[in-house]
């Protein structure tokens, strides 16, 4: 049984787990336009932006002003958070894994200083800069911060970068090749995404409405989420209390187009089906379904046919898009999700699905649209779809069910 | 971990591999630079969607199909692919456009095709493949994670299965400068002497190519069986004899069963010190396979190492050129090979290899 014994976040909702959960609690609307991002479009479009500079978050880390991207420091805060848990002199007798996620590295800052990285100059801020063009870079300044010394990897399979990197650490402990995983993704907003969704017509330049009929597409957001998985042996023997379980997970590709999935949501009830397949579970036993949910047009048509595809119409669980309190965190989404699962199944709630008011016409389920409160969450889905077909879920699970 | 086989490979490399001869005529670099030679795409991918593709996403999907093609699975049951920057041109064109363009009427498709996965996701597209898919990004160990994931999925597999394995790199002239200011070439460069000749100052070559594999947990077929892959972060030099010596006993080989040496040796004489290292903990007459002499440095290279050493194992001869350290007599083949490569001191990639046991192929 693979449980889960830490978990650090922070996006624009807040810069720790338990701002996070406060703000959903409190149906807290955060979407806004970005101040931080350096783009033309600011007065247009809402973001989901943490509201520190770089400047700000590195001195809270001890670090130079300059020289980490803001994928880094992001990831940095939230890792720090996750590892209160799991002290350094827990560590040294572990096989520790850490797998990382991004879907631009550290392009938040070589899109900046790009200009004079290609210039003939050979002199400049840039050069701290360089070796942050790709996605190994700030996991492994994550990784020489905390002095993380075993297995070590970053994932790229954009938006479910770091449900994968959850389901590659569930398997190494499983398999018995690490005591303990961290796991997650960092993503930082920055020009390159934004205008990239833009230029596919995937921006709603309004607050986002995930699973209406009148959605228009998502807003991006930014934002680190880590969550420390440990085998059931390795908790015990440092007396670390689970928070809950990674039951089960399902990693499939839709093969069905670069960028949209199918309209009959086939791709996401195949990747749903093998989470539960792999925890061993009926679907009844899942009580709320975290969606991937980002209010794009063929998004929330594929994943809301897949969900009546397996839950039916009637009896199905509670599900939310919490992105339309974070805004889409890319990598660091499938994390943020997990998270949310975890406070959901502790806390017996169910998230609400902010902005929803009218139900798709293509589907006959609709999302939770208040705070569920005194709401037992036994089991709870995760979902986090990426180009390129590559999809996952997650399945987490109440500790207490699997002991 | 149980071993995985190695049954079909494709790859798209600097050299020649259609001539009578593997790697003849043999091609050195220029401007310290060595080159993919591309292939005819067409005979792999379908002209519409080979129109809509950039440069990596050629090469890659090209190689991962004709890998498939070659081994006769229209199917994998999963696909892993590792790389460094995913499709570098594309990331360049969509930088550059932002600000060109001042983020107004972008074309979206350099961002579609700069994504990481957008190879892997093309050949499950193809494929109609809906299994296992998987992206590595983490630079000099982009390639081995992808063997050590799919050994780690293969070895929970009950039945037999194939996974598709590759990766690919691609050197930009783009990239190729912002590299140089920080000091990743060769400055003094001469090509007309061996790449070993030149080890005394710092800087390597530059390269790129892809290279993919068709791996299965069932010894059937197979050319090579690979037995344990590790993939480390800044290992010290000092623990680097010791840390291939305990993954051997780990797999329960012994040291003295190594009877060749796969080496990622540059050129560079910040990075030798470590090979030679793991050099010293080995007898000094084990044959090493060198290749970056021949493939470049990139962080994808062991895909090419890895390639080549499966054309030794299924019968090729390799020109003395490729070797580091020649074997002795011309018919040798190796029984265990320990391979070992670093990418600029930070990503160690140790694994363990073996020729096919008889009676397989």
């Amino acid at each position: 049984m693979v449980q889960i014994t830490g978990i650090g976040m922070i996006t624009a909702l807040g810069n720790t787990v338990a701002e996070n959960l406060q703000a959903i609690l409190e149906e807290k609307e955060v979407l806004g336009h970005p101040n931080i991002l350096q783009t033309r479009h600011r007065n247009e479009m809402v973001v989901g932006e943490v509201k520190q500079t770089n400047e700000q978050l590195a001195a809270a880390l001890n670090l130079p002003g300059a020289g980490f991207s803001r994928t880094t420091l992001l990831g940095l805060h939230a890792l720090r958070e996750t590892l209160k848990t799991l002290p350094p002199e827990q560590r040294a007798p572990k096989k520790i894994a850490f797998i990382n996620a991004t879907t631009v590295g550290g392009m938040s800052d070589v899109e900046n200083l790009y200009s004079d990285m290609i210039s003939p100059a050979t002199e400049g801020d840039f050069l701290s800069y360089i070796d942050s063009l790709d996605c190994a870079d700030c996991t492994q300044r994550m990784a020489d911060y905390f002095d993380l010394r075993g297995f070590q990897t970053t994932i790229s399979t954009a938006c479910s970068s770091s449900a994968n990197a959850l389901q590659l650490g569930a398997r190494m402990i499983e398999s018995g090749e690490a005591d303990i995983a961290i796991c997650g993704g960092a993503d930082a907003l920055t020009r390159f995404t934004l205008n990239g969704f833009n230029a596919l017509k995937n921006v709603d330049k309004k607050p986002t409405r995930p699973f209406d009929q009148h959605r228009n597409g998502l807003n991006l957001g930014e934002g680190a989420a880590y969550l420390i998985l440990e085998s059931e042996t390795s908790a015990k023997e440092r007396d670390a209390a689970a928070i809950a379980v990674l039951a089960g997970y399902g990693n499939t590709n839709e093969a069905h187009h670069p960028t949209a999935p199918s309209p009959d949501g086939a791709g996401a009830l195949l990747t749903m089906q093998e989470a539960l397949s792999v925890a061993g579970l009926d679907k009844e036993a899942i009580d709320y379904i975290n969606a991937h949910g980002t209010a794009t047009l063929g998004n929330d048509l594929s994943e809301g046919t897949a969900i009546e595809r397996l839950f039916g119409n009637q009896d199905y669980p509670h599900f939310s898009s919490t992105k339309a309190f974070t805004g889409h965190t890319l990598a660091a989404s499938g994390a943020v999700g997990a998270i949310i699962c975890c406070l959901a199944i502790r806390g017996s709630f169910i998230p609400p699905n902010l902005r929803f008011e009218t139900p798709m016409e293509e589907i006959g389920i609709v999302p939770q649209k208040k705070l569920l409160r005194n709401t037992p969450v036994r089991y709870a889905l995760a979902n986090s779809f990426g180009f390129g077909g590559n999809n996952v879920s997650l399945v987490l699970g109440d500790v207490n069910l699997r002991s | 971990m149980k071993p995985v086989y190695i049954t079909h490979t494709s790859a798209v490399s600097p050299q020649h591999q259609d001539g009578i001869q593997l790697f003849h005529p043999l091609v050195t670099d220029t401007h310290g630079v060595l080159r993919a030679i591309e292939p005819d795409y067409t005979t792999e991918i379908p002209p519409m969607q080979l129109r809509r593709m950039s440069r990596m996403l050629r090469m890659g999907v090209y190689t991962g199909m004709n890998c498939l093609k070659r081994s006769g699975i229209a199917r994998p049951d999963g696909i892993i692919t590792g790389t460094g920057k995913g499709s570098m041109t594309d990331t360049e064109k969509f930088v550059k456009e932002l600000s060109e363009y001042q983020e107004a009427s972008l074309n979206p498709t350099p961002f579609i095709l700069s994504t990481y996965n957008a190879i892997n996701g093309a050949i499950a597209l193809q494929t109609k493949a809906t299994g296992y898919n998987q992206t590595y990004v983490h630079r000099g160990s982009s390639f081995e994670v992808s063997l050590y994931d799919a050994q780690l999925k293969l070895h929970t597999a009950p039945e037999p299965q194939h996974y598709l394995v590759g990766c690919f790199d691609e050197m930009t002239s783009e990239y190729f400068l912002v590299k140089s200011k920080i000091g990743y070439w060769k400055a003094d460069r001469d090509s007309s002497r061996p790449l070993w000749q030149q080890s005394g100052s710092p800087g390597t070559l530059a390269g790129e190519g892809a290279a993919f594999f068709m791996l299965s947990n069932s010894n059937a077929g197979a050319i090579a069986g690979i037995h344990a892959i590790q993939t480390a972060y800044k290992t010290p030099l000092t623990d680097i004899g010791r840390e291939a010596h305990t993954l051997i006993s780990r797999t329960g080989w012994r040291p003295q069963e190594i009877d060749m040496l796969v080496l990622g040796v540059n050129g560079d004489e910040r990075d030798l010190p470590y090979y030679e290292a793991l050099q010293q903990s080995f007898p000094d007459t084990l044959p090493i396979l060198g290749f970056k002499h021949l493939c470049g440095e990139y962080e994808t290279s062991g895909g090419f190492a890895l390639w080549m050493l499966c054309q030794l194992l299924d019968g090729h001869t390799l020109p003395d050129a490729a070797w580091y350290r020649r074997p002795e007599g011309q018919a040798f083949r190796p029984e265990k090979i320990l391979y070992y490569n670093h990418y600029r001191g930070l990503n160690h990639n140790l694994v363990l290899l073996s020729n096919a046991p008889v009676g397989t192929r």
